[in-house]
């Protein structure tokens, strides 16, 4: 029988951030998801924002947890080898007072930010509004790929011995000696756990025997446009915070679009896109930026935000002991995903040190991105990087090889796509999914129609043709 | 037996509503403006046929093939079963798959040319 | 490094039709194609209805491409490279990954003729989840009839364009139930034929002016909300109704792969590039033909369009392409969403405008005028938007703007 020293539930970022901190220090981790990828809820749907940390009110968990994490993130993107963009963040509107009072709760949290005047913001970004006059600019905000950041945490940890159990139903937990944690599938043992289920946060807390909260699901929806949309999106650009959001941001990616939401509406935890929405997003906008065509837009997503109270609740639980609670997760979570994982350490009582022989994983390079003399040498040695998948991002069946024999194994056509970007150009995968699809059967050994688009219940045929039986 | 069938004309984009009258030993159009709508109408009404275009499986996944000629419309599924029945291990363009299906002046040959 | 007299992107009826006409005008020519077989979109068309107009026998799409492809092979001034990708176009050269490695290409003039892709749910801003099920026609025809599955038992088709139409009838003679069509406007672009063959026949409901509303479904789609729109094609709430269903199928329109070529300019309509008689850009050295120039209805005007721009492009390789220096604009009244080409060399000899219609007309006359000189006439019985027409007239007596009305 084996007893791990934590079993994480919840493979979103903070869950697979601690499981990746966890597995560094040395202790033996399993990280449990009922999806069939790391990082398929709100993780893989929000701004992929890096925040600076100016935002959240000075001495809350929310502003050391952020501050903390914006630090920690180059050093740990750069250990993965995952694209961190430091491309700042430009908070723009003509409330003056407003603005300086940013600048000031900024500088409580020791973060670092300059006040521009219109011709400054107008060099910086050829299409903001005209009537902008001033703004609030963050140096160190980042973007990063929400889903490879905690992708690559995962394959590394996986690396270095950590263990990962995903489409897992979980039925009961009992203490005695150490946890006994009973899936559909099987029993695993453990002497803590943590709960960052996220959304699915109270489900696990009812069978934990552990504190439910009083959790609010808003919704929040995003316009992507196409790469090749050559407007000049250079840094984040927020509208003046109000109290419900941040605003209808306008950010670009790592990968060279650029986003344009989020709504916040109150909501289930069903992550729709709204025709409501989508008009809200158009019309907001308008005041910070001007001549956006939303035909250039390639897709539309929602993402769902937990929200528990005012700040981060981080905690031991006091019902069952060797439980830690993490609840309300929202913005600025994703940043603060490092920082959250070195407080979980210390709740647990372990040192934050690091084995000396940790290994480092291959980063997520795609064939197209790499150096020219490595380009020659995939050639000479395998036929695979000759033959093209997704012709939009120029992704070759090397790279999706590459990304199905990972650590962590995908076999999801979405799961694919966020590891190689095939299938996110401007044919949104009408070409390759079918591609991508007999890839992943032929590699994996199943059947074409067995395939995952994303989670349990998502096969992406039913069957041969004429072989489909009506109910 | 009168039957009367309303239908557009597909001769031309012009898509005229034709009424066709069906009796006994005759048959009458109206709302056509040319002949062609004549013809297609007499044809839809009183023996409609299409060429059928669907798959063959064989052990090397599914290869196109079609009726080469237009078969009554009423058989398209049977013809569908019939080519179901078949198990090839490989077929070659424009083999003939089944001589006169389903009693018709139609074959079904193989188009699929991979 | 490769070097060609013309080089041809794409292998589908477009791009082998450029290229067997450009080695027919004298021309070596390259072809480049980023699947690995020439035939495009063809391969997976198994139904019939082409090549009456080119080969004067009704095909089917894998047939046509089959033709193509052995004309192709057999002409030895034409060398073909499978799995190509261009991934950027330069001054009379491309860079290309994939069978051939990193390569670069110089060519002395080149073809674009990469054809569409489809429309998508983002392209529409489809409302509601993002499960499986919800699929473009095109994808859905490939994984039906190339890779022999079928995508879902309960199908809605949203749009009816023809690859929708004609996986109506594909989807119904393989097992699956198509329940409606629905059609946000209040005709269809899709042939009548097809509307005739692929739903009347099987008894599947086209239903105008009515769009899905929402997508249902978390992990797979479990239905829709769907009703009619008003006349801006906005949703009324009060005709809202659920339909349970596992797939939809987007049949909403093509837009033009002119991604790796978006430093030429383009028309607004079309989403193509805008190109002069000689289907040559405003790069004079880079041509354009077939659906990634405009959407065509037939892919027998694809192939005969293509074959005059890889004459063209044979011509201008070998310094031959002469124009007058008088170029006439092409202009068109408020009946025509658009004309092609965009101008006219004044000269000798006779020209051809393709256009489509913003209405539907019965018995009108189409005239091509210079001032008040009128150069050509076309009498229509019946035209409608969905089909792409012409006009065929002597240029010689054009000396300035040469404009097409409806008289």
């Amino acid at each position: 029988m084996k007893i791990y020293d934590c079993i994480v539930i919840g493979a979103g970022v903070v869950g697979t951030s601690i499981f990746n901190k966890l597995t560094r220090i040395g202790k033996t981790c399993l990280l449990l998801d009922k999806a069939s990828d790391v990082a398929t809820g709100a993780s893989k749907a929000n701004s992929g924002i890096v925040h600076a940390g100016y935002d959240p009110k000075p001495e809350s968990l929310k502003a050391k947890l952020n501050v903390r994490g914006n630090k920690l993130y180059p050093q740990i993107c750069q250990r993965l080898g995952v694209k961190l963009n430091h491309c700042g963040a430009l908070v723009v509107g003509n409330d003056l007072e407003k603005i300086e009072s940013l600048h000031q709760r900024a500088k409580l949290n020791g973060v670092k930010t300059e006040i521009w005047g219109k011709q400054q913001i107008q060099n910086k970004v050829p299409c903001i509004n005209d009537d902008i006059n001033s703004a609030l600019y963050a140096v160190d905000s980042y973007v990063v790929s929400p889903y490879l950041f905690t992708i690559s945490l995962a394959d590394e940890a996986i690396l270095n011995g950590g263990e990962i159990a995903l489409e897992e139903d979980l039925i009961s937990v009992k203490k005695k000696d150490c946890f006994e944690i009973t899936t559909k599938k099987g029993t695993y043992y453990s002497n803590h756990i943590i709960n960052s289920a996220g959304a699915g946060y109270n489900d696990v807390a009812k069978i934990l025997g552990t504190e439910q909260k009083p959790l609010e699901f808003r919704r929040g929806e995003y316009f992507v446009f196409d790469k090749t949309y050559n407007l000049d999106v250079p840094c984040t650009i927020f509208p003046l915070p109000s109290v419900v959001s941040k605003g209808i941001l306008v950010t670009p990616t790592v990968d060279g679009n650029f986003l344009v939401g989020p709504t916040s509406d109150e909501s289930d935890d069903c992550t729709k896109v709204t025709s409501k929405g989508l008009q809200k997003i158009k019309e907001n906008v308008m005041t910070t930026i001007k001549g956006i065509n939303f035909k250039k837009s390639i897709r539309q997503f929602s993402g769902i935000r937990v929200i528990c109270g005012n700040d981060f609740v981080i905690e031991k639980s006091k019902l069952v002991d060797g439980v830690i609670n993490l609840a309300g997760l929202c913005s600025p979570a994703l940043t603060s995903a490092p920082a959250i994982a070195e407080m979980v350490l210390d709740l647990l009582g372990y040192e934050n040190k690091e084995l000396d022989n940790l290994k480092q994983i291959e980063p997520y390079v795609m064939f197209k991105d790499k150096p020219k003399d490595e380009q020659q040498k995939l050639l000479a040695t395998d036929e695979n990087y000759k033959n093209i998948v997704c012709k939009c991002e120029k992704i070759t069946k090397g790279d999706i090889l590459f990304a199905l024999n990972r650590p962590l194994k995908v076999h999801s056509v979405d799961g694919v796509k966020r590891r190689t970007n095939a299938g996110m150009g401007g044919c949104q995968g009408g070409f390759c999914f079918p591609k991508v699809v007999e890839n992943i059967a032929q590699e994996n050994g199943i059947e074409f129609e067995k395939v995952l688009k994303e989670n349990r219940g998502s096969e992406v045929a039913v069957g041969e043709i004429r072989e489909v039986h009506h109910d | 037996m009168e039957e009367e069938k309303k239908m557009i004309c597909i001769m031309c984009p012009m898509g005229c509503e034709l009424t066709v009258k069906k009796t006994e030993n005759d048959v009458q159009v109206s709302g056509n403006t040319c002949m062609r709508g004549v013809t297609f109408a007499k044809e839809e009404i009183s023996n409609p046929k299409r060429v059928v275009t669907t798959l063959v499986k064989t052990a090397n996944g599914v290869k196109s093939c079609k009726t080469t000629k237009p078969i009554p419309k009423e058989l398209m599924f049977d013809c569908v079963k019939e080519i179901e029945k078949l198990k090839l291990d490989k077929v070659e363009f424009g083999q003939v798959l089944i001589k006169q299906v389903l009693g018709t002046d139609a074959d079904v040959i193989v188009t699929s040319n991979d | 490094m490769i070097n060609t007299d013309v080089l041809v992107i794409g292998g589908g009826p477009a791009g082998m039709a450029a290229a067997l006409s450009a080695s027919e005008n004298g021309s070596k020519v390259v072809l480049v194609e980023r699947d690995n077989i020439l035939g495009g979109i063809l391969n997976q068309c198994i139904h019939n209805g082409f090549g009456l107009h080119y080969f004067h026998e009704e095909l089917t799409g894998p047939e046509f491409a089959y033709r193509f492809r052995k004309l192709v092979e057999a002409d030895k001034n034409i060398t073909v490279y499978t799995n190509t990708l261009v991934t950027k176009i330069g001054e009379k050269f491309v860079e290309v990954m994939g069978a051939l490695g990193n390569e670069r290409i110089n060519a002395k003039a080149i073809v674009l003729a990469m054809g569409c892709h489809e429309r998508t749910a983002g392209n529409i801003n489809l409302c509601g989840t993002r499960p499986m099920g919800v699929l473009t026609a095109g994808t859905v025809q490939k994984m039906v009839n190339i890779d022999g599955k079928i995508v879902g038992k309960d199908v809605v088709i949203l749009g009816s364009g023809d690859i929708g139409l004609i996986m109506a009838r594909r989807l119904t003679l393989e097992g699956a139930k198509v329940h409606m069509v629905l059609e946000i406007n209040q005709t269809s672009s899709g042939l009548r034929r097809n509307i005739m063959q692929c739903l009347e026949d099987f008894d599947i409901p086209l239903l105008f002016s009515h769009t899905v509303f929402e997508v249902v479904g978390r992990d797979r789609v479990e239905g829709i909300y769907y009703g009619e729109v008003d006349e801006n094609f906005k949703p009324i709430e009060s005709t809202r109704k659920f339909l349970k269903c596992d797939t939809v199928v987007l049949s909403v329109g093509l837009v033009p792969e002119m991604a790796v070529a978006n430093f030429v300019k383009t028309s607004n309509i079309t989403n193509g590039a805008v190109v002069n008689e000689f289907y040559q850009t405003e790069k004079g050295w880079l041509f354009s033909c077939g659906n990634i120039l405009h959407v065509h209805d037939l892919v027998d005007n694809v192939a005969l369009e293509a074959k005059q721009a890889g004459k063209f492009a044979s011509l201008y390789a070998s310094n031959k392409l002469l124009a007058s220096d008088n170029v006439l604009e092409v202009e068109h009244s408020k009946d025509f969403s658009y004309a092609l080409p965009a101008t006219i060399f004044a000269g000798q000899g006779n020209t051809e405008i393709k256009f489509r219609l913003k209405a539907k007309i019965i018995k009108k006359t189409i005239v091509a005028k210079c001032g008040d000189v009128i150069l050509g006439k076309k009498f229509v019985l019946a035209g409608v938007p969905g089909e792409m027409m012409s006009i065929t007239f002597d240029k010689s007596g054009a000396n300035k703007k040469i404009s097409l009305e409806i008289v």
